[in-house]
């Protein structure tokens, strides 16, 4: 049986899945064209850097409406790999916003997006800066195995419970 | 099979050396970057490029071991794929203690319209200090070196570690 989850989760699920296919694709168009167009670069990681804010947003909102519903829920819990896997997934949706935005401003730059200040420089750790710059690329490299971890399992079951339906109809009929 | 493996280690083990060997040969002639600089280090890097840094002489003058560029400080990055491939001159400017970024293509110097650019700064914030990777090598000639030259082992447009520069910057 495949679990449906609320319309407003399941809409909140899909906006975070469509703003990370336009992040990480703009995040590595403006790596390629920092040398060769560098406003266009600029323009990319704007993208990236606005996508990731309304992602931590969404995230928040997400997970304020998980805990919700768990409260008032009566449905046995999910198996422990299903919520192991949520809750990686929650920490990288917080943990690589946050590391983007820290590893800016600790440096004493601010967060902008297509020459707009979003969140102001504050602080001065250059050394913590470049580790959470670091942190920030090796997570989201982890970020992608784990949608693709996600995206195949998911399909997986999909097919298995198509698989199982299609038996039992033809049992039934054959009956 | 053998053969193949042992000529594919000969040529990675070769590219640092070819890389060196570029910068020894004599060196592109300087262009116009529209405004006086003075040249303070190139910069190989094991894929065959490399990079050409100049730095106006008054913020020269004004750098401390270790310590942040003075503003107005305006240094330019000739970037070059080969001896003969010329590519992007990328400048950048410090103003009110803030870095701004700007690029132009070899021969049409342009210094306006500067800004600061946060895909700059994304590689920019590994430096050790001021966002400045070489500050060290520019120390080194502040304190009377001839223009620095040296290999980067990397390729491209990738950073060393900055324990690297404080090295080839040391006194």
């Amino acid at each position: 049986m495949i679990r449906r989850w609320p319309w407003l989760l399941r809409a909140l699920h899909w906006l975070t899945a469509g703003l990370v296919a336009v992040m990480v694709p703009a995040a590595l168009a403006a790596q390629a064209l920092t040398e060769t167009a560098t406003d266009r670069a600029e323009d990319f990681v704007s993208l990236h850097i606005l996508c990731g804010l309304v992602v931590l947003a969404l995230t928040l909102a997400r997970l304020a409406l998980r805990l919700r519903l768990a409260a008032s829920r009566t449905a046995p819990p999910a198996p422990i790999l299903a919520r192991l896997r949520s809750i990686l997934f929650y920490a990288l949706l917080f943990v690589l916003p946050l590391t983007g935005i820290f590893k800016l401003t600790l440096s004493g730059l601010d967060v902008m997006a297509f020459g707009h200040t979003l969140i102001a420089a504050g602080g001065h750790a250059p050394g913590l800066a470049r580790r959470l710059n670091s942190a920030h690329a090796w997570l989201a490299w982890s970020f992608l195995a784990l949608i693709a971890l996600h995206a195949s399992a998911a399909l997986w079951h999909v097919l298995r419970v198509r698989k199982g339906s299609s038996a039992q109809l033809q049992a039934r009929q054959g009956g | 099979m053998r053969l193949r493996s042992i000529l594919l280690l000969a040529i990675l083990a070769a590219v640092p050396a070819l890389a060196r060997a570029a910068l020894q040969d004599e060196e592109p002639a300087p262009i116009d970057l529209g405004k006086t600089l003075k040249h303070y280090a190139t910069i190989a890097r094991n894929d065959g490029s490399f990079r050409r840094l100049w730095i106006d002489e008054a913020s020269l003058a004004g750098i401390r071991r270790g310590e942040p560029l003075p503003d107005g400080t305006t240094i330019a990055m000739e970037t070059f794929y080969g001896p003969k491939e010329r590519a992007t001159v990328f400048i950048k400017r410090k103003e009110e203690g803030k870095w701004l970024y700007g690029s132009f293509e070899p021969g049409t110097p342009d210094w306006i319209d500067m800004k600061s650019k946060t895909v700059c700064h994304a590689c920019h914030i590994d430096a050790a200090v001021d966002l400045t990777f070489t500050l060290p090598v520019l120390a080194k000639f502040r304190e009377g070196a001839p223009p620095l030259r040296f290999l980067c082992d990397q390729p491209g447009r990738v950073p060393c570690e900055p324990t690297f520069y404080d090295q080839v910057g040391a006194p």
